[in-house]
């Protein structure tokens, strides 16, 4: 008995040309449009970060609403990596690493988070891929500072 | 003009548009980046020098 799965699909072996232009321009517009949906769901990610951030102070509810926002900024920092965003994915393992290693919320924590949070929005708006210039990898350097002073 | 050549015209002049409205938009970025280092640092009470300012930030 055959293990083949039977398929409507079918295939025409009878192209001789292949329009490489044409495709390349669809597979363009294809990952246009994950890179968009990417960008529209890490603002609304985002926006959930911050009204958690809202909440945090209260100490008995502080530890799952953490993890709450450990869980969004890993999802982002995958994402990111996925489409190039290697800054939002850095910034993202910064911030979920600081977060592992906190039990409670404090005010200048939770300022931190919201500065991270602006200069996420700021990085995705601006469309910078890779690891960015001088100006990024300065931030990178001053939130690693911070995050090491904040535990 | 084949559908694909007015595709590929269209992607073009978007993807044109959209670095004018970026290059456009670099140095309010860059200094809104540079503002929010200075708040993270005044959090711990700490200044450095900012290389955006003087560097790469500043395309005027």
């Amino acid at each position: 008995m055959s293990t083949v799965p039977e398929t409507e699909m079918t295939i025409d072996f009878n192209v001789t040309e292949v329009d490489y232009e044409a495709s390349k321009t669809r597979l363009e517009y294809a990952l246009g449009v994950f890179v968009e949906e990417f960008r529209i769901n890490s603002f609304r990610n985002l926006d959930r970060v911050e009204a958690i951030l809202d909440n945090l102070g209260d100490k008995e509810a502080d530890k799952a609403l953490i993890n709450s926002v450990l869980a969004i900024l890993s999802n982002i920092e995958g994402q990111g990596r996925s489409f190039d965003f290697e800054l939002i994915s850095e910034l993202g393992e910064m911030t979920c690493d600081f977060l592992r290693r906190v039990e409670t919320g404090s005010e200048k924590m939770v300022l931190l988070l919201r500065k991270v949070v602006q200069a996420m929005r700021l990085v995705i708006q601006q469309d910078v891929r890779g690891e960015g210039g001088l100006t990024e990898r300065a931030l990178v350097a001053c939130l690693r500072d911070a995050f090491s002073e904040a535990v | 003009m084949t559908n694909s050549t007015a595709t590929n015209r269209g992607v073009r002049q978007a993807s044109e548009r959209a670095d004018a409205k970026r290059h456009l938009d670099d140095n309010g970025y860059h200094v809104a980046l540079d503002l929010l280092m200075s708040e993270i640092e005044a959090l711990f009470g700490r200044r450095s020098p900012r290389l955006s300012l003087a560097g790469e930030g500043m395309k005027l």
